[in-house]
């Protein structure tokens, strides 16, 4: 008796292109208005690398009605949140509010988009501030390359993902207001974003509201910009090793994969795969090397990608005096085991039942509701996909997973990553020092596994 | 350029109050508090141990943390691994916390299966085996915790700041989880002493939320009400701060490219009358993305990717901390700066920042509570602090209530920025040389961990 999803999904398009998704619910005592724009890091070109990240903050630094900084603010002290994140694939942007301010949150996001106005102090100022948002998540903190090596090893040179959305301070430094102007004009346009509201909204009335808003931004006349588009890359041979010193507190392993992209129909089967091998106390690594004082903890994760390639990840911590080799041997022979037999009806279960309670407790808030129709809508074409996402993963059967293991998750295409703790050294380079969780005492140890995006 | 469409009024909030619960008490003396939230797919159930911090014995600290983390290692029924696997078989997530005035363990489960979850999260909570080896490895495992907390800058001044403001009698002048000495010292007796003594189902609440299904009440019961103990008696101790006047303390972090902030205080609790004021000053000093600190230290002047302050309530007493990275050129510009601007006697709080102050802490609170997961672990906070559910509707309407002066008048009696307690984490050279510029003659400290 499983719970069967049905979100309401009404799908409308406004005069001037812009596409919006609504999907009601009178219980909420909330409405979420999120927007994807069809533009990420992944899109940047050479010279540029972070200015799809630092743009996202100059979204926040003012436009024809709004003062700099006011648009947070303002969502703030209706009781309502807001913020935005940058990834490789999209930049969004979400507001979360009480029904009487939806029109305050559309009038918002639509004078942005319509009237963005940055000036040269803001831009100083913002660069400073994703600087020091760089030196705090990244510089300042152990493992804080940890993204810019995994990329390093799995994607050339040139390619959209091979820089992390963060970006290089040279081409921050180097960021105009010429270039402000033309992203947004390149990007930020009706036709390159998706419009999703989720929660309480009188229906009858939110899209004649959408359209006063939005109706009248104009549709210009140059096509609006089209995202890179990545080839698939060949799995990885020989692995590939990049093997670091740093100064770390211990050492850590990271086994990676090149996977399908995200909307490839094998992309279910993988994630089911790595939850078989890594998801909970009862997944066969967890048995295997942190229940027998090998690791102190291991986790697996896709990147959930979508141009060519996505990035699968085996991430863990050994035990004091346990070597990497070992962990690494005994990680490979865990995968070629499940290629050769599949998981147990119990394994598959066991990954349903947590895959459930995980997707409707996501879903059980409206801002990651709406977030989550809009990744439907702007990778996969289809909002429905919200509905239909938990039956996908759990109509994935033994045969599969084997089948992944393989092929996508085969051992002999990983790459490896290995930390070593230097104890020796002074760290050499401020770019490879440490930091953390602000709380130091998080209630339990959990494995560490790096993000791809960027905040407000 | 001009805006297209003017910007719209916003109408009034729709009246909201938190959740009411229905409160039985099953026959073992544990109390339930259940709340029925239809749509509510993912149940959460947690159980809170009342059981003071400061009750740890002060060589054995930290075997609460320990106890709770070897829960669901294994039971008297379902030994070793097979406890988590009936667990995650019924997609139940358990986790917990330890916080100044107890445990709390719990589950989140989609709400069908909370039939089958119900027994087995009694038999984590009642009849743990708390094994010798699961022991060691949670010992080892929190020892490496230590050593990556202190290897990072937040870790490090969160240490010392704890050192700076309490008395060295007060368990809060050491992290929950305990310091390498008196965790490296336990042993599995402890944890089951510990157990014994302090999970007990007379100082045990229930809460539950979620769409439940029928029946749950005796699901409740058939699953909870055999666990008996032994009874004893234990009583909350107020926290104690450092008599001594400010500390100025460096913790030197050689490197560093940005240097963490913390500046505060010891501080007071939920039932102070100025409580009211002093939550709505610390919303618009620091509470929200237009605060004054934000404003001058992010938005105007680059320091820092974000700077916040507030106030920790404990059962009585509590924290007034402010925080923030910085890099190491402007960290102590920045720490002059913030506190200038805490001092609100010679720029006391406008109205209309009081006002948006209000509008974002009231106005959040039906945002904030729209899952079963967020109501059950806020009414466990509630039970910790021993107030009732109904505390928070009344804070709320106190909140609407606030004026500008009474928030104004608060933070003055309580904050002192002359008195503030300051720790930096980074290069101690240059932050030593210009905290000395400025007269704050630092004194450099490496926090026992």
């Amino acid at each position: 008796m499983a719970v069967v999803l049905d979100y309401p999904i009404i799908e409308r398009t406004t005069s001037n292109g812009l596409r919006v998704i609504l999907s009601p619910d009178a219980s909420a005592p909330s409405v979420a208005v999120n927007l994807w724009y069809r533009v990420g890091s992944a899109d940047e070109s050479d010279g540029a690398k972070g200015f799809a990240h630092l743009f996202e903050h100059l979204m926040f630094q003012g436009s024809a009605g709004l003062a700099p900084s006011e648009h947070l603010a303002l969502i703030q002290a209706v009781g309502g949140t807001a913020n935005a994140t940058t990834s490789f694939d999209r930049t969004n942007y979400f507001n979360t509010v009480p029904p009487h301010a939806l029109d305050l949150a559309l009038w918002a996001e639509a004078d942005r988009l319509g009237s963005l106005m940055v000036d040269q102090l803001n831009l100083d100022t913002q660069r400073e501030v994703v600087k020091e948002e760089k030196r705090q998540r990244y510089d300042n903190v152990p493992y804080g390359d940890q993204l810019e090596l995994l990329l390093e090893l799995n994607f050339p040179d040139g390619h959209p993902y091979a820089l992390p959305t963060i970006g290089l301070v040279a081409d921050l430094e180097a960021a105009s207001l010429t270039h402000v102007r033309d992203f947004h004009a390149a990007w930020y346009r009706p036709t390159g974003v998706t419009l999703v509201i989720a929660g309480k909204m009188d229906t009858d009335t939110v899209m004649s509201r959408v359209e006063r808003y939005f109706g009248g931004i104009s549709a210009s006349a140059s096509p609006v910009g089209v995202p890179v588009v990545a080839e698939p890359l060949p799995p990885h041979h020989n692995v590939p090793r990049a093997s670091v010193l740093r100064h770390v507190p211990r050492a850590s392993l990271q086994l990676c994969w090149r996977t399908p992209p995200v909307t490839h129909p094998d992309h279910p089967a993988v994630v089911i795969a790595l939850a078989v091998l890594g998801a909970g106390q009862s997944s066969r690594l967890h048995l295997d090397l942190v229940r027998t004082d090998r690791a102190e903890v291991v986790g697996g994760q896709d990147f959930g990608l979508s141009r060519g390639n996505s990035l699968g990840l085996i991430a863990s911590r050994p035990c004091e005096d346990v070597a990497l080799t070992e962990l690494e041997a005994r990680i490979c022979e865990a995968i070629e085991q499940l290629a050769s037999t599949g998981p147990s009806e119990a394994e598959l279960a066991r990954v349903a039942a947590n895959t459930e309670r995980e997707w409707l407790a996501l879903l059980a808030q409206v801002e990651h509701r709406a977030d989550a129709l809009n990744e439907f809508a702007t990778l996969f074409g289809d909002p429905h996909g919200v509905n239909t996402w938990l039956a996908r993963l759990q109509s994935v059967t033994a045969a599969d997973v084997a089948k992944i293991c393989a092929t996508w998750l085969n051992p002999d295409a990983r790459a490896v990553l290995e930390y070593h703790p230097d104890p020796a050294a002074l760290p050499l380079d401020p770019a490879e020092l440490d930091g953390d969780p602000l709380d130091e005492d998080p209630a339990d140890p959990d494995v560490a596994l790096v993000t791809d995006e960027e905040s407000a | 350029m001009t805006s297209l469409q003017p910007r719209p009024a916003v109408g009034s909030p729709t009246p909201w109050d938190f959740p009411q619960p229905t409160e039985t008490m099953l026959v073992n003396g544990i109390r339930v508090l259940r709340f029925d939230l239809p749509g509510q797919h993912v149940a959460s159930v947690d159980v809170f141990m009342d059981a003071p911090l400061n009750l740890e014995p002060r060589d054995r600290e930290g075997v609460a943390t320990l106890t709770l983390r070897c829960s669901d290692e294994g039971t008297l029924d379902h030994p070793g691994a097979a406890i988590s696997a009936l667990l995650e078989a019924q997609g139940a997530s358990y986790s917990g916390e330890v916080d100044a005035h107890g445990t709390l363990a719990g589950i989140q489960v989609p709400a069908h299966r909370l039939g089958a979850a119900l027994p087995l999260l009694a038999d984590v909570i009642a009849r743990p085996a708390l094994a010798a080896e699961d022991v060691q490895r949670h010992i080892a495992l929190r020892l490496s915790q230590i050593d990556r907390t202190v290897a990072t800058a937040a870790g490090a001044s969160s240490l010392a700041f704890r050192q700076a403001v309490f008395s060295p009698n007060s368990r809060q002048s050491r992290p929950t989880g305990g310091l390498r000495e008196s965790v490296g010292r336990l042993t599995r007796q402890d944890l089951l002493d510990y157990h014994r003594s302090f999970w007990r189902p007379e100082a045990a609440t229930i809460i539950i939320g979620g769409d439940l299904p029928a029946g749950v009440d005796e699901s409740i019961a058939a699953a909870f009400e055999s666990w008996q103990s032994e009874s004893a008696q234990h009583s909350h101790r107020p926290p104690e701060g450092n008599a001594d006047p400010r500390r100025v303390w460096v913790v030197d972090r050689p490197g560093s490219v940005q240097a963490d902030l913390r500046i505060g205080a010891l501080a007071t609790d939920r039932r102070d009358p100025d409580w009211v004021g002093l939550r709505v000053a610390a919303d618009a000093l620091g509470g929200s993305f237009g605060s004054r600190l934000n404003r001058r230290l992010r938005e105007e002047r680059g320091y820092t990717y974000g700077i916040s302050c507030a106030f920790a309530p404990l059962r009585s007493r509590g924290t007034f901390s402010l925080s923030a990275s910085c890099r190491t050129e402007v960290a102590v510009d920045a720490t002059v700066e913030a506190l200038a601007l805490l001092d609100l006697a010679d720029d006391p709080l406008r109205p209309e920042e009081v006002a948006d102050a209000i509008n974002h802490l009231v106005g959040v609170a039906p945002l904030r509570f729209d899952t079963a997961d967020a109501i059950v672990e806020q009414a466990a906070a509630l039970v910790s602090a021993g107030l009732d559910v109904g505390w928070i509707d009344r804070y709320y309407a106190a909140t609407t209530a606030c004026t500008p002066e009474q928030a104004t008048e608060a933070f003055v009696r309580h904050v002192r920025p002359q008195d503030l307690h300051i720790v930096l984490c980074g290069d101690a050279s240059a932050l030593v040389r210009d905290l000395t510029e400025r007269g704050l003659t630092p004194q450099v400290v490496v926090p026992a961990s």
